[in-house]
């Protein structure tokens, strides 16, 4: 590639006449498209939790395990009944959690078997964030050859939007380390001859996958595809790598009210580690604490709107740690826990567990729907952003049952109806997700569509 | 009667060791301390065989580029320029000469091949972002190289297409490209300079200078980083790293560490140090422990740091087999089960696989009082035929294991008193065998014809860095014929592999 071509493209991603293109964490409300509309962008984010929960700790309302999440009733629509039909090669952990906000199944673990929810509508609706998606969360490390377990936003077969599992990670993948730079700060020399230069290095990486991918570079079909796969994340990282380019020459816009680069979290790894404050990874109040701040950077990146999609992680796919409450302890929730739930010793531990982890995923919607933070609307971001909660088993959990399936739906812009909706007629999955793309506005055949017969009664 | 022979897989992204190892190598700079390393996410094994530089599990994904961008901006300012980067300029004016030639020349060693013009043509303009003077040659410089550790052509072990030879009209590897299979197989790192030279010689592809060169990539130093590479992903020792202690029963992170030394230890001084037969590690009744791991074996603790003990008068000790870094692998955090471990068997030494359990499998062992021995409670469980058809091929391998705690501490009554056994009956080789205990057993492996070609059949698998699949099983056959009459060493099975035509096929068809 000549470098007139790469001037070209570079002048693209600028925008016409050297304006910077909306990477709306540097702009302002009041001077962004985004904040000239007075409808609220598209959000979707998948939160995924572990092992299922039994039906009859569900058929009560938002009461029992179900109480953390009694403050969202209002903006819940709590679909139950739904058969998950994806296959795998292992057990139903693997075949649920392959299925979660897919809707296929697949012959090999390490991948699912097509594009998330979160990605479809993050491409069909064209969104031009900082981040495309954000993946994060914590996980027991079990089964670390099933990347389905723990990674639930792909962009196809083969594409993971691996998930943070670090902290530390986390906020570098967010913040990239740099200030914000408002328009008109002080222009540091050194800091804008690096991040020009940082966008040279990335234009010649850009050029030489480019390289690879055409025709006159010589390689296979599939190594092209896959160096294509690669290519596309190298142009997200010099889009952002423009942006902060923008920011140090003292061209960009205001941070958004609000919007603040935090300072750096506690490093915490759910399996690495290191153990903070006597707390070992592995462990259910490690994983809390590491929750607590996951939760708290995924808020503000979506507060500064540097991302809308992706997802959240409260646990792998049949993770297995041990459980202590004050009812109980168990050495491993999994197989002596919600294996076992037909023994009565056993269920109160399970319960407290289900109840633990919907205390943290409440934890989540209590800071998107904080009224100090309003949409362009005047809504909270809860209100504007569809949250699919969901879980690899169905009612039968000791059994790895695949019926039954539990999902909720908070938030999404009020195109669904609120209240307890158990569907009969072993409708499956797919449809509950090409449902929600249907009140998104997108007609596409998401999923396998052998399970699709119809969109379910719950568009409001 | 000559049967297809299919290469390696092409289009592999280096393992973070891989590119650890290489950036070690070829520029000097330590990527190994925490800080850097952990900069990449860990690979992930391929499902059905465990390896990591299986082409199906390395996926290329944002966080990584994000990853390798930042280490390829730390590289390029921590590398020294004198005796470092320097050493591939020539001069350093700000001429087109003197960029082209540094750019030609790192780029031979970080691309594993010589440079095309449009290489060329990509990386020099980095000279001018840094600027136009003599003084800015060396900043010009690590913008370069922090754009080529970005590169494809770095990243990935890519081949082409259209190299044809003109003996037989079709494609082959070229010989950069063999020079590069072979020095990832034996060094789990990068061509080196000289082996660049090698391959671009005229003689590099002739039977005696191949074989040649072959030899002196396992004569080199690097190829114990190589085996201990290896040895990781077969014997699966990187699950120890992420392995959940359980303290409860005295599992503690310093003992887990020590597990995974001293089978790495072993493994390093049958197949290496001492070049022995490669079965040898199924009876060996030397080994190396640490405090920690002397103390599940029950014997009097080294001062400091590892000894070698002779377990010759403990029956209860022998080879691999009964390591605890082998016997605690793949095991649940509370208890290990001899299910667990017959399938680490037959996955690891028979190079056999079991279909896909049904979905609810797992959790009914579960429902069956766990006051019985282990033996007894699968007993039960596998009494459906449903379940019977699949475990009856892997439990009686864990059988000779249920002495064992989840620590690989033995006791002959378990927690509830029950007496615990070793022995039973398998089939190898198609054939019923009875082993009266663990030692036996152990013995039986190392016998087995099924066990002794999985040993060459693992490396094969390793090399080629895909599943094997019907067409490579006749190739494995000729290769087995030739590493029992070697003597079954490590070194000669990866030498006969690394000379095989299997190493210098073109990668399979779409």
């Amino acid at each position: 590639m000549t470098t007139k071509h790469r001037f070209a493209r570079r002048q693209f991603l600028r925008g016409a006449g050297g304006a910077a293109i909306a990477l709306p964490f540097l702009l302002s409300r009041e001077g962004s498209t985004f904040a000239q509309t007075s409808s609220a962008p598209e959000r979707l984010i998948t939160v995924f939790f572990p092992q299922g929960i039994p039906a009859s700790l569900r058929n009560n309302g938002f009461t029992g395990v179900l109480a953390p999440l009694a403050p969202f009733e209002s903006k819940t629509t709590m679909v139950q009944g739904l058969n998950c039909n994806a296959d795998s090669p292992n057990n139903g952990h693997s075949h649920g959690s392959a299925g979660f906000a897919c809707g296929f199944g697949t012959p090999v673990l390490s991948t699912k078997g097509g594009p998330s929810l979160d990605w479809v509508v993050y491409q069909t609706t064209k969104t031009d964030t900082f981040l495309p998606t954000l993946s994060a969360g914590f996980s027991a490390g079990d089964d670390i050859e099933e990347s389905v377990r723990f990674n639930h936003s792909w962009r196809g077969v083969n594409q993971p939007n691996i998930a943070y599992l670090d902290t530390l990670k986390m906020f570098q993948g967010i913040f990239g380390g740099q200030p914000m730079m408002p328009a008109g700060s002080t222009v540091d020399p050194t800091v804008a001859l690096k991040a020009r230069q940082r966008v040279s290095v990335l234009d010649a990486v850009v050029a030489d996958y480019q390289h690879v991918v055409s025709d006159a570079g010589g390689y296979s079909p599939s190594i092209r595809n896959l160096i294509s796969d690669h290519l596309d994340t190298v142009r997200e990282l010099e889009k952002r790598a423009v942006a902060l380019q923008l920011a140090a020459n003292g061209q960009g816009a205001a941070p958004m009210i609000g919007c603040q680069t935090p300072l750096q979290p506690t490093q915490m790894d759910s399996i690495l580690g290191p153990s903070v404050n006597g707390l070992d990874p592995k462990t259910t109040p490690y994983f809390t604490a590491e929750w607590s701040i996951i939760v708290d950077l995924y808020v503000l990146a979506m507060r500064c709107d540097l991302v809308r999609f992706g997802n959240l992680l409260c646990g792998s796919g049949g993770d297995s740690y041990g459980y202590s409450c004050p009812v109980g302890n168990t050495d491993n929730i999994h197989s002596n826990g919600f294996h076992l739930w037909a023994n009565t010793d056993v269920r109160p531990i399970v319960t407290d567990h289900i109840n633990w982890t919907m205390t943290n995923i409440a934890l989540f919607l209590s800071k998107l729907d904080d009224p100090a933070f309003k949409d362009v609307d005047g809504g909270t971001l809860l209100d504007n952003t569809t949250v699919l909660i969901g879980t690899e088993l169905g009612d039968d959990v000791a059994n790895h049952g695949m019926t039954d399936m539990p999902f909720w739906v908070v938030g999404a812009k009020k195109r669904f109806k609120v209240g307890d909706f158990p569907i009969q007629g072993g409708r499956s999955d797919v449809e509950l997700y090409n449902t929600l793309l249907r009140g998104t506005g997108i007609n596409l055949a998401f999923g396998d569509q052998k399970y699709f017969n119809d969109v379910l009664p719950i568009l409001a | 009667m000559p049967h297809e022979v299919v290469g390696p897989s092409s289009g592999r992204r280096l393992t973070k060791a891989e590119y650890i190892n290489t950036v070690s190598d070829l520029l000097r700079v330590d990527l190994s301390g925490v800080d850097d390393a952990s900069t990449l996410p860990d690979d992930q094994p391929a499902t059905g065989g465990g390896f990591r530089n299986d082409i199906n599990a390395l996926l290329p994904a944002a966080v990584l580029t994000d990853a390798y961008e930042t280490l390829a901006t730390s590289v390029a300012q921590r590398v020294a320029w004198t005796n470092g980067l320097a050493d591939h300029a020539s001069c350093s004016e700000p001429t087109a000469a003197c960029r082209e030639g540094f750019v030609r020349d790192l780029g031979r060693l970080l691309y594993r091949r010589p440079l095309t013009d449009n290489d060329v043509q990509n990386l020099t303009p980095l000279f001018d972002a840094a600027g136009p003077a003599a003084a800015d040659f060396e900043a010009g410089a690590r913008l370069v190289l922090s754009a080529m550790l970005q590169s494809p052509h770095f990243l990935y072990r890519l081949e082409r297409l259209d190299n044809i030879e003109p003996s037989s009209g079709k494609a082959h590897p070229s010989s950069f490209e063999i020079a590069t299979r072979l020095s990832y197989f034996a060094w789990r790192s990068a061509p080196s300079a000289s082996l660049l030279d090698a391959a671009a010689g005229t003689d590099f592809a002739s039977p005696t200078s191949f074989a040649a060169t072959v030899n002196t990539l396992f004569a080199d130093p690097n190829a114990e980083r190589g085996f201990q590479g290896y040895a990781e992903d077969w014997l699966q020792l990187y699950r120890l790293d992420a392995r959940t202690p359980s303290l409860d029963q005295g599992v503690t992170p310093a003992l887990i560490a020590e597990m995974k030394e001293e089978t790495m230890r072993f493994a390093t001084r049958i197949a290496l140090t001492e070049s022995r037969d490669l079965t040898a590690l199924f009876t060996d009744k030397q080994t190396e422990l640490g405090p920690a791991l002397a103390g599940i074996y029950g014997v009097t603790p080294p001062a400091q740091g590892f000894a070698p003990f002779d377990l010759t008068s403990d029956p209860n000790r022998i080879g691999i087999l009964t390591q605890p870094g082998f016997l605690i692998l793949n095991a649940a955090p509370e208890r290990a089960t001899i299910v667990h471990r017959g399938l680490m068997v037959l996955r690891v030494f028979e190079c056999s696989e079991v279909p896909a359990p049904p979905p609810n499998a797992a959790t009914q062992i579960d429902m069956i009082p766990q006051n019985l021995t282990d033996r007894d409670r699968f007993a039960l469980h596998t009494a459906a035929p449903t379940c019977k058809a699949c475990h009856s091929a892997f439990d009686p391998l864990g059988y000779p294991f249920e002495p064992y705690d989840l620590a690989g501490r033995f006791s002959t009554k378990d927690a509830f008193g029950n007496t615990l056994r070793s022995d039973g009956e398998v089939i190898l080789d198609g054939v019923a065998r009875d082993f009266k205990n663990t030692a036996e057993f152990a013995g039986l492996m190392a016998q087995s014809a099924s066990v002794q070609r999985c040993l060459l059949s693992k490396m094969f698998q390793y090399a080629l860095g895909r599943s094997l699949n019907d067409a490579d099983q006749a190739g494995i056959d000729d290769l087995t014929e030739q590493f029992a009459s070697a003597g079954r060493t490590y070194l000669a099975g990866m030498g006969e592999i690394a000379t095989s035509p299997a190493l210098r096929a073109m990668a399979p068809t779409e």
